[in-house]
Order: C-alpha cells, then sequence, then structure tokens
C-alpha cells in the first residue's frame, strides 16, 4: 500500500476545505468564523475514535460492506458537490466559454474532469507530493490576497448581525466539511501517528477557516446583502496595488484547488470502490469522476443543503468506530 | 534476442583451422590482420584489426620481445613463458571462445593463437584515432576545470580517477549491444552508493537487450521507468567534475565507450537548476544564481501563455497605461495574438534547430539573417507586435538559462500558450496541474524526482533553496540517499 505522511495528508485534505470555502455562498459574519473553526476543533474530537481505529491495525478492508457504500456515497455526494459549487462558482469568476450556454458548461466539466483522471490515476503519492505544492503555493496566494484584504478592511464591519447563532454556524461548517469522507478514506494512507496527524491537519483547518473568514468578513462585512459568494468577492475587492489587479492570482488558486479536491474525491472512491466492487478492475477513477460531474449537473451546492451535508460528514467520520463498537459489543455478547 | 555467428564457440587448438575460421567468421573483411610467423618452435599466429592498434607499441612491445622466444615444448608451455616471463603489455586477458576472441580484436588488442593451444593471448596495445580532451561545448562554465569527457570510455574514467584517487571509487567495465559490443561503465563510490541503488541499477543493465550502443539515448530508457514522464529521472553531463561530485553524494554512473557524456543516476529536478559554479562563488552569490535560475525557468515556460491568456480573456487585469500600450501594438497586427505567439515561437524553434544542425560558419549567418532580417522586418511590417515579441524572446532568453531543460521548456510552452489562448488563467491553471502531477509521479529506484521540495526533506534544502557555506555543507555528510522514500 502507498503511505504518504501527515503533511500530505493535511495538504490534500486542506486543499478541499478552502475551495470549499472559496465557494461559500450566503451572508457569513464573524460568528461564521468562529463556528467554522470551533466546528473544526469538534471535528477532530469526533475523528479521534476514528484515527484510533486504525492506529490498532483496523483497515477499511476489515469494515463491512454497508459502510465502505455508505462511505462512497459520501465521497461521491461531496464530489459531486464540488461540481456543483464551480459551477455556481463561475457566476462571479470568469471561467472561459464557461457561460456560452450548455456546451460550454460541457466543455469546461469536461475538462476539469479529465485533468482529474489523469491527476489521480498518477497514484495516491504522486498526488500526495504534487499537493503539497500546490498548497504551498495556494498558501502564498491566499496569504497574499489575506493581507491585501485586511489593508482594505473595515473593523466596524465586524458586527453579529440578527439571526445568527453559534449552532446554525457550527452545522454550516460541518455541511462544508464534506471532505471528511475522503478524510475516513485517506487517513488510513498514513504511515504516520493517525491521532497526530487528525490534530495537524484539524488544528490546520480550523486556522485556515477562522482567518479566511474573518478576512471576508473585514473586507465585505458592509455589502454582504449583496453578494453570493463572499470570500470570493472579498479576493476580488482587496487588490494591493492601486493601479493593478491581482484577481488572476486568485482565479489560479482557485482553478488549482478545484483539481485537486476532484482528484482526492475520485482517489478515495477508486479506493473504496476496488474494495467494495472487486470485480470493476479498470476505469473505477473515471467512473468516480463521471458519477460526481453527473451528480454536480444537477445537484446544488452544499451551502443550500446545509443538513444533508452536515449529517454526511458526521456519518463519513463516526461510521469506521461505530461499526468497530457494534461488532466488539456483538462479539461480547457471543462470548457471554 | 539477436545471436552471433561465433557465439560460444571454442578456439581449435589446429592453428590452420583456427585462422580459416577467423577468417571466415570476419566475411574476410580487410581490417583483420593475420601475422604467421613462428617462436619458440611453435607456429602461431598474431591477429589485430588495422586502425584499432598503434603498430609503434606493437612492434615494441610485442613483436620484438615474442620473436625471440627459445624454443618450448609446446604450445600450453610457450603460453605459460610469455604469461609469467614477459611483460608485454599490462592488460592481458585470455580468449576461449571466438566471442570473446572477437570482442578483444575488435577493441584494438593484438591476439596470440598457437599449434596446439585451445585458447587465445590477448596484448592490450589499443591506439585507435580518438579525439582528445576538450572544453566541454554544453555545460559552461567559469571556475571550474575545463575538461569535457571523450569518446573513449577509458579516458573517461581516467578522468574520474584522476580527480577521486580514493580506493572507495568503482568502476565496473562489461559489454552491451549484440552486434556493437560496447564498452559500458558503471561507476559510483562503494562507500556512498545506496546499496538496493546499485542492485537495481545492476539488473536494469543486465535487462538490456539491444542491437547497438550509439548514445546515452540507448541506455537511458532502460534506467527509467517506462511509464510517460516529462522529465528524465536520470541525468547527463559531460564533465568528470560534476560527475565527481555525483558520484560523492552517493549517485551512480554509466559511462558509454564513443559517447561524451555520462548518465547519472538518481537525477532530481533541482539539479537542473545547479552548477559547478555555484561553489565557486560566494554562498550569497550562488544563492542569487539559483534563484535567478528557478525564475528565468518559470518565465520560459509560462510567460507567453500568460501574456497571451491576459490579452485575450482578462484584459481586466492590465492597468489602464498597459492596456492602451498593447491595444494599441496589438491593433495594426493581423493575427490573433494567440497565432501570432505560435507563429513568432516556431519560429525561434526553425532557427535554433537550423543553427544546430547547419555547419558552424553558416550556423552564425543563420543567426544574422533570422535575428537581424526576418524579425526586424516581421515588426516593421505590422505582422507581429511588439510586445508579444519581447515577451517572447525573454521566455527564449529564460530557456537558454537553463538548458538542461531545454526539450521540456519547449515543449511545455508550447503547450500552455495553447492552453492559455484557449482558456485563458484558467487553462494554464489546469495544465499546470497535470504538470506539477506528472513531476511528482517521476520516481525511479525510490527517489522522488521532486526532492527535497515534496517530500519535504529539511536536510535537502541546504542545497536547493540556498546554497549553505562549504564548511556547514561537508558538516552535513549528506548523501542522496537521504531522498530514499
Amino acid at each position: 500500500m502507498n503511505r504518504i505522511s501527515k503533511l500530505q495528508l493535511a495538504a490534500l485534505l486542506l486543499i478541499g476545505d478552502a475551495f470549499a470555502l472559496f465557494c461559500l455562498h450566503g451572508r457569513i459574519c464573524v460568528m461564521t468564523a468562529v463556528g467554522f473553526s470551533a466546528g473544526s476543533l469538534m471535528q477532530l474530537f469526533l475523528a479521534l475514535p476514528l484515527a484510533r481505529a486504525y492506529d490498532r491495525g483496523r483497515t477499511l478492508a476489515d469494515c463491512g460492506t454497508i459502510v465502505r457504500l455508505v462511505l462512497l456515497a459520501c465521497v461521491l455526494m461531496w464530489g459531486g458537490a464540488l461540481f456543483a459549487m464551480l459551477r455556481e462558482a463561475s457566476e462571479v469568476i470568469y471561467i472561459p466559454y464557461e457561460r456560452t450556454g450548455i456546451f460550454g458548461r460541457l466543455a469546461v466539466a469536461g475538462l476539469v474532469a479529465s485533468v482529474c483522471v489523469y491527476v489521480s490515476s498518477s497514484g495516491i503519492k504522486a498526488l500526495a507530493r504534487s499537493a503539497v505544492i500546490a498548497a504551498g503555493l495556494g498558501a502564498v496566494c491566499v496569504v497574499i490576497v489575506t493581507v491585501s484584504a485586511a489593508l482594505q478592511s473595515d473593523m466596524g464591519n465586524v458586527i453579529r448581525p440578527a439571526g445568527s447563532s453559534l449552532w446554525r454556524e457550527l452545522i454550516r461548517g460541518f455541511g462544508a466539511s464534506g471532505g471528511l469522507g475522503s478524510f475516513a478514506v485517506l487517513l488510513g494512507f498514513t504511515a504516520d501517528d493517525r491521532t497526530d496527524t487528525a490534530v495537524l491537519y484539524f488544528t490546520c483547518k480550523a486556522v485556515l477557516s477562522g482567518v479566511v473568514l474573518f478576512t471576508a468578513v473585514l473586507v465585505t462585512g458592509g455589502i454582504m446583502e449583496v453578494l453570493g459568494f463572499p470570500v470570493i468577492s472579498a479576493a476580488q475587492l482587496s487588490q494591493p496595488f492601486p493601479v493593478q489587479r491581482t484577481d488572476s492570482l486568485f482565479l489560479v488558486v482557485f482553478s488549482v484547488f478545484a483539481v485537486y479536491t476532484a482528484a482526492v474525491q475520485a482517489s478515495a472512491a477508486e479506493y473504496l470502490a476496488a474494495r467494495t466492487f472487486p470485480k470493476l478492475k479498470r476505469f473505477r477513477c473515471t467512473l468516480a469522476l463521471v458519477i460526481m460531474a453527473a451528480a454536480g449537473a444537477v445537484m446544488s451546492a452544499p451551502s443550500r443543503n446545509t443538513e444533508l451535508y452536515a449529517a454526511a460528514s458526521l456519518t463519513a467520520l463516526l461510521i469506521v468506530p461505530a461499526e468497530g463498537l457494534l461488532k466488539g459489543g456483538v462479539r461480547k455478547r457471543e462470548r457471554a | 534476442m539477436i545471436r552471433n555467428e561465433c557465439e560460444n564457440q571454442p578456439i581449435e587448438s589446429v592453428l590452420r583451422e583456427n585462422i580459416a575460421r577467423i577468417k571466415q567468421l570476419s566475411g574476410g573483411s580487410s581490417d583483420v590482420l593475420v601475422n604467421e610467423f613462428t617462436t619458440g618452435g611453435i607456429a602461431c599466429a598474431l591477429i589485430c584489426c588495422e586502425g584499432m592498434m598503434s603498430s609503434q607499441t606493437a612492434a615494441e612491445l610485442v613483436l620484438g620481445p615474442i620473436t625471440g622466444i627459445a624454443p618450448q615444448g609446446s604450445a600450453a608451455a610457450l603460453f605459460h613463458y610469455i604469461q609469467t616471463e614477459l611483460l608485454l603489455s599490462t592488460d592481458r586477458p585470455e580468449a576461449h571462445d571466438y566471442d570473446t576472441l572477437f570482442r578483444l580484436l575488435n577493441s584494438g588488442f593484438a591476439v596470440l593463437i598457437a599449434e596446439g593451444a585451445d585458447r587465445a593471448l590477448a596484448f592490450g596495445v589499443q591506439g585507435y584515432a580518438s579525439r582528445g580532451i576538450q572544453e566541454p561545448s554544453g555545460e559552461g562554465n567559469i571556475m571550474g576545470s575545463h575538461e569535457g569527457f571523450t569518446e573513449t570510455v577509458r579516458t573517461n574514467m581516467s578522468l574520474i580517477r584522476r580527480r577521486l584517487k580514493s580506493p572507495e571509487l568503482v568502476m565496473e567495465l562489461s559489454v552491451k549491444g549484440e552486434r556493437s559490443r560496447t564498452d559500458i561503465c558503471l561507476c559510483y563510490m562503494r562507500d556512498r552508493v545506496p546499496k538496493r541503488l546499485l542492485d537495481r541499477i545492476r539488473r536494469s543493465l543486465a535487462d538490456i537487450r539491444l542491437e547497438s550502443v550509439l548514445s546515452t539515448g540507448y541506455i537511458r530508457p532502460f534506467l527509467e521507468k517506462r511509464s510517460f514522464e516529462l522529465f528524465s529521472s536520470s541525468g547527463i553531463t559531460e564533465r568528470p567534475d560534476v560527475l565527481c561530485s555525483k558520484l560523492i553524494e552517493g549517485r551512480a554512473a554509466v559511462l558509454i565507450d564513443g559517447v561524451p557524456y555520462a548518465i547519472t543516476v538518481p537525477r532530481l529536478l533541482c539539479e537542473s537548476f545547479h552548477t559547478l559554479d555555484d561553489y565557486a562563488y560566494k554562498p550569497y552569490y550562488a544563492v542569487f544564481g539559483r534563484w535567478l535560475r528557478y525564475g528565468a525557468f518559470i518565465i520560459a515556460v509560462l510567460l507567453p501563455a500568460v501574456y497571451t491568456a491576459i490579452v485575450m480573456h482578462h484584459p481586466e487585469l492590465l492597468n489602464s497605461t498597459l492596456l492602451m500600450l498593447l491595444a494599441d501594438a496589438e491593433k495594426s497586427a493581423p493575427l490573433p495574438i494567440m497565432a501570432e505567439a505560435l507563429i513568432v515561437l516556431m519560429m525561434y524553434e526553425m532557427i535554433r534547430e537550423a543553427g544546430i544542425r547547419l555547419p558552424k560558419p553558416v550556423g552564425g549567418a543563420v543567426s544574422i539573417i533570422s535575428g537581424l532580417i526576418v524579425g526586424d522586418a516581421a515588426v516593421k511590417s505590422g505582422l507581429v507586435s511588439t510586445p508579444l515579441l519581447t515577451m517572447t524572446a525573454l521566455a527564449v532568453l529564460g530557456g537558454l538559462v537553463v538548458p538542461d531543460l531545454a526539450p521540456q521548456v519547449t515543449v511545455l510552452r508550447l503547450a500552455f500558450l495553447v492552453s492559455g489562448g484557449i482558456m485563458g488563467v484558467f487553462g494554464i491553471s489546469l495544465l499546470a496541474c497535470a504538470v506539477l502531477t506528472n513531476i511528482c509521479a517521476t520516481e525511479d529506484y525510490g527517489f522522488p524526482f521532486t526532492a527535497p521540495l515534496s517530500p519535504f526533506t529539511a536536510a535537502g534544502t541546504g542545497d536547493t533553496a540556498v546554497r549553505l557555506g562549504m564548511r556547514r555543507m561537508l558538516r552535513r555528510g549528506f548523501t542522496v540517499e537521504a531522498y530514499h522514500e
């Protein structure tokens, strides 16, 4: 089995989380930043049983078919959501030919999917190595955009709008964490201690969510009511140079992250499909991406179905240890 | 597998039959000379290949002493006497079959056969004409040695040995190519090279089944993975000093007779940005030079594509002054910017190819014609805009800074240009993902091509992102095994 390091796993998954943040739809406030960050730390505690199960030598191959099927469904659903997010975000990000009707949209989705097929078919090691470089470049770009956004920020925007609550934002945070399905799969690939890996990943996720969302609130707080995608708008509004726009930097990060996010889901789906449907020997990755792209065409972005995606994320995180507990209980009862 | 006519055929003990067989196997080739004579009371023949040996050395060291031997009882006694009493040459292998006999003969040895002997004695008296040691043509260097490899493998071995006098330096000679019978030399530092790497290289070399080995390109595919890789995971150098530095770092090298280049394994992407001069200058200047090369590589690959993408799809990214300037320049150009850029780049590639293939005096003329006349005329006639030409020239210049990656730069530049022209920055990003993944998937013998960047190895950054001072570098005791995954 190909092994990856905890840094590589964190990079793979953080790219997906950053992409979900970029595509976050609807109004955000400081409570959103707090809710997302707190949600990440809560996810860490919920992920610890999974990490301990893996550390004790349990693998997905030991799990029942139903568990693998549920995880596969979670992974494919989030993959479809990514394509839906890409489609919806193209309203505010200029992608050539995206707005030239159904052919243009199909061509763009097909192009992204074909690059994803290549990226994910190169193997988890190559994907993980390249994800570290992509995440590094992305981090540099996000820092530039965040710093320039911070310079444009207005502390007066830090208000708590009526109707916002920590609980609601926590659920929203869970809804935007669809990558937990692939986390449950890929955690088994890490060569390092899984608990340490989970701590590293969720801590970075909490910091990333907090920084990106808080900066977006500072920049776009005043005009939040009229914005569809606050994080993208914040990046577009925050220009570090008075006479030069830097949106292209964000577009590069956005496209690269889109590809890697979908490729991670495809790799996880391929791994699960290989163990669930052993007769399916070829084109597993391509098939997964076709399903995701097709699902993306009919699905809506997670921001519009928060509860459903939050439930899927929680299920992905808990199903493996829950099955282990259940099996352990049955065994104890049988022995008794 | 191709089989030689003479393979596994033992040498006969009857001299007449042996001579007849040699003439038959060589097809009566004019350059195979058979000199029959009697020495020590035994009928003998000295066979040699004309032009492959030094006549003077053969006459002085072999023919002179060998013809004056006192009578011996048998061929075996004669051979024993020659081997124990006469030091005719330092390299004195024996041949028991025709295959070995011809290999030695065609390598410049003088071969002695005798009546009643079922083996042949060979004397190393090679003296074929070869190019002398000259300055390398491709790997420019200011402060280092000016010696480059030549076409003779033994000369190249001596160039390495002169620089690494350690007994740990091992050179293993073998023969590859069913027809060419080319000498291949595997070099490594016994105490530095990872054992697994060495075993796997040996296995890869053993798997080679070729008719001939005429350049490094014949051997490299066998040392690399079969999957599609944009970048080669084996390196090439024509400098003995560079090769020695790689051997000291625990890499292995393969020298090929007839080729003035050495293959090094494993190779990492960061090596393409290193020069020997980096270690001659002060670290701060070396770091500056390295980052200049990293930047030049990015410019060489991406500048025309980014320019085309921005002008065609994202003009809002340009500031107003630049936008007006470019709009004014492009207004008069009759072709779309992507077509314009493609034409200019293809024109450059043609000029470059012509410059390489043509004789040197004509090559200079081609440069003048293309640079002054075609380029100037294209701009003046309005066929190509000046900003585009400037961008293309900068990109080409950037590519020349990293000559090691020239083939990749050329192809990637065109691919990025097309993707940027069609899909803008989005297209460039998608292609970048695919290229990045391909680079990261390149891995041979367990050494990731992108190390020490990804997987990140802190110890490796001391000679990649920066260049530490020589004392600190030596204290690290670095070998390439640190990158093994």
